[in-house]
């Protein structure tokens, strides 16, 4: 069926809750409550105040981010004059709420002089590389004002990054599932709905970006797959993936699973030359070849090129999924499972992570998401044909999350070998693929016949809407009452 | 199909609402209506508190609800003394007597009478008795800009100390001072009205555009039971449901 080219109106629906969530969560949350929020903006601030890039100079004096002349005195005299340092992932504290309070901060804020906003010496955070920072000084200069107008002009920003998120996810959507708004609603939807989604996007930090720009190259890279790499596509593609490693270092992960569509898409096009069944031989033996490839490499830089280390990788990988076996030793760092990541910390963690979902809300959910993930397989096999025509896709973003998984743990794993008490690994980094979130919801509720379907979708955009709200009031209720 | 959508999604609101909504905001907490100084996060100090001497500390508010006061005693000698507490602002001078007989680490209270207005201050706990005690106090990132002071000199740390209301709340008996608090220390065109407009977009207009997306995906894809039940077929009674 031809399709209008104007914004389908279900789209538009879903684009309108997600700016009034994203709308609702920067405003709810006070200034500098999201992860590394105050460093994060400093980097925005020696920019746009400083005119300087931090990002690569690695002499840069860095200090911890916790220590105030890290910031500017600016950002430092709002961490005390407006309470903010004390609030932060402290439950004992509320926000400084009244008019007055904010009159003695700005007695203080009057005293301050330009050159108090670009002192700030830098923590870790200036080590990333600068292409969210770059963009948020448009914004931050546009906002002007107060340190508040600025950082909440940026979060604003941050919203409309959320909006590009969910249209990208609407679009992938549509490629997967030949462009059926009922699955592009639903994908969509619960994207735009996800609660960890929203607290971390509508904060300033670079995965704002990085969340829509992964959305971006998992969209371009079954564009390139499905139509072929065309030089338009292909420098689509090269030119985001880029944009993404130079926004968020956990982007390079992107990087073999673009090569790898890359790699697909110009098989396809050009073929193999070789007869059917030397075609498939050679075919199984470069795919083996890349698959011993990526888990040596991984292994490798996983452990720091430490031979001694590998086998204790693949027991923490392991472990990680699935129970212990006999022989393998306790993995290094604490104890931090795909139960920790995927489902706490991807669904239920918010702010400085002090506001967390009730146990009983995490069981409830978790028992949600076996049953999908038996639809998902159900579902696959019904449709195994259908999938069967899309294989190239389907091969391909599973590629993708396997190997930007596998990324994931061996920064992890990497990380844990100079300190062992900081897994380095929480649901935060999932959002990269987030789309694929949405999707796999879509295609777990394919499964199901006529008015069951639509009973059980309306019944999961009810409940990710319920997730969404409960999770809001939770925020709300820790800083507001 | 559409109706089983709607009909579904409506009801798991329902039940969501009154299982989930319902009792989350009717729970009755206790409401802090301004804390200076929170408790700390990772040290804990103290700050002494000699017979006869006051330590007060300044750029606290009594926000206009406030008709408690909190803070925390370090006795190990023994019970504590009798302590003063006199707050003083603009228009307002407020005094607490708190009796004898704190034991170590108990939180001791006492009531004001509400401010009406939120009214900077300046509060000042001061030792009746004989017995040296010590107020809990902050000295690491939590310290706040009300640092303590003793005889005119800074103790480099902040006494913990809140304002309260007299009784527990519910988050609904106090909306409209919520959102006013959303607008401080945000930008000044975060008004009262437009956080309003955004609350009922979320709780009323998000669920129905969803809802309504979803349904009109289905109209936009075509699919509707009705056109694709062939009547003239014979069905068992459970296809109904399926099909």
């Amino acid at each position: 069926m031809r399709r209008s080219r104007r914004l389908p109106l279900p789209l538009l629906a879903v684009l309108c809750v997600t700016l009034v969530a994203g709308l609702a969560w920067a405003f709810a949350v006070p200034a500098l409550q999201g992860a590394d929020e105050g460093a994060h903006f400093a980097y925005v601030q020696k920019i746009a105040d400083a005119h300087t890039v931090p990002w690569p100079r690695k002499e840069y004096g860095l200090l911890q981010a916790e220590f105030s002349p890290s910031v500017s005195t600016e950002q430092a005299t709002a961490w005390v004059w407006a309470g903010l340092e004390p609030l932060r992932g402290n439950r004992a504290a509320k926000p400084l709420w009244t008019k007055a309070d904010e009159q003695i901060w700005a007695r203080e804020n009057a005293k301050l002089t330009p050159a108090d906003r670009r002192d700030g010496q830098g923590s870790q955070a200036f080590r990333n590389p600068p292409v969210y920072y770059l963009s948020a000084a448009v914004p931050y200069e546009i906002a002007g004002g107060t340190f508040f107008d600025r950082l909440f002009a940026i979060r604003v920003y941050n919203v409309l990054l959320l909006l590009a998120t969910v249209a990208l996810t609407w679009l992938l959507a549509g490629e997967l599932f030949a462009r059926r708004r009922e699955f592009q609603t639903v994908a969509a939807a619960a994207v735009a709905l996800q609660p960890v989604l929203l607290d971390t996007i509508t904060r300033v930090t670079p995965d704002a970006l990085l969340i829509p720009l992964t959305a971006a190259v998992l969209y371009l890279m079954v564009l390139v797959v499905r139509r072929g790499p065309t030089a338009r596509l292909s420098a689509l593609l090269a030119l985001t993936t880029i944009a993404a490693c130079f926004t968020q270092g956990r982007a390079i992960g992107l990087v073999p699973p673009v090569l790898f569509a890359f790699g697909l898409a110009f098989y396809r096009r050009f073929g193999s030359s070789l007869p059917r069944a030397p075609g498939r031989l050679v075919s199984g033996v470069v795919w083996g070849a890349a698959i011993v490839a990526v888990a040596v490499v991984s292994a490798l830089w996983a452990t720091r090129f430490q031979l001694s280390q590998v086998g204790g990788f693949w027991s923490y990988l392991w472990q990680f999924y699935l129970p212990k076996l006999p022989g393998m030793s306790h993995p290094i760092g604490p104890h931090w499972t795909a139960t920790n990541v995927y489902l706490d910390r991807f669904f239920g963690t918010f702010v400085q992570f002090e506001v967390v979902f009730p146990k009983t809300l995490l069981d409830g959910l978790r028992l949600v998401i076996d049953i999908g993930l038996i639809a998902l397989v159900v579902g696959a096999w019904r449709h195994r044909a259908a999938l069967r025509e899309r294989r190239d896709v389907v091969v391909t973003l599973l590629v993708t999350g396997v190997l930007l998984m596998l990324s994931l743990h061996a920064a992890s794993f990497h990380a844990l070998l100079s300190n062992p008490a900081d897994p380095v690994f929480t649901g935060r980094y999932l959002l990269m693929l987030v789309p694929l979130y949405g999707i796999a919801i879509a295609a777990a509720l394919s499964v199901l016949p006529g008015r069951l379907r639509a009973g059980a979708s309306g019944a999961v955009l009810a409940g990710v809407f319920l997730l969404q709200i409960s999770a809001f009031g939770l925020v709300v209720a820790r800083f507001y009452a | 199909m559409r109706r089983w959508a709607i009909a579904i999604a409506v009801l798991v609101l329902l039940v969501g609402a009154v299982k989930i909504v319902r009792p989350f905001v009717a729970a009755q907490r206790d409401q802090a209506t301004e804390v200076p100084s929170p408790a700390s996060l990772v040290a804990t100090s103290t700050v002494p508190l000699a017979p006869r001497e006051p330590v007060c500390f300044s750029n606290a508010v009594a926000e206009r609800h406030s008709e408690v006061i909190r803070f925390k005693v370090s006795s190990p000698a023994g019970p504590a003394p009798a302590l003063r507490v006199t707050i003083k602002g603009p228009g307002y001078d407020a005094r607490a007597d708190i009796p004898a007989g704190l034991q170590d680490t108990q939180m001791a209270q006492a009531f004001i009478p509400a401010p009406g207005r939120d009214v900077p201050v300046r509060v000042c706990i001061r030792n009746e008795g004989d017995l040296p005690i010590a107020l809990f106090s902050s000295n690491d990132r939590t310290r706040s800009r009300s640092i303590a002071v003793i005889r005119g000199t800074s103790t480099g740390k902040s006494v913990w100390f809140g304002f309260y209301e007299p009784s527990a709340r519910a988050i609904t008996e106090r909306i409209p001072d919520t959102i006013q608090r959303m607008t401080v220390f945000r930008p000044h065109w975060v008004k009262v009205w437009l956080l309003w407009a955004i609350a009922i977009l979320l709780l009323v207009g998000a669920p129905v555009a969803v809802i309504w997306a979803y349904v009109r995906s289905l109209r936009e894809d075509g699919v509707d039971d009705l056109m694709k039940v062939d009547v003239a077929r014979p069905r068992a009674w459970w296809r109904r449901y399926l099909d």
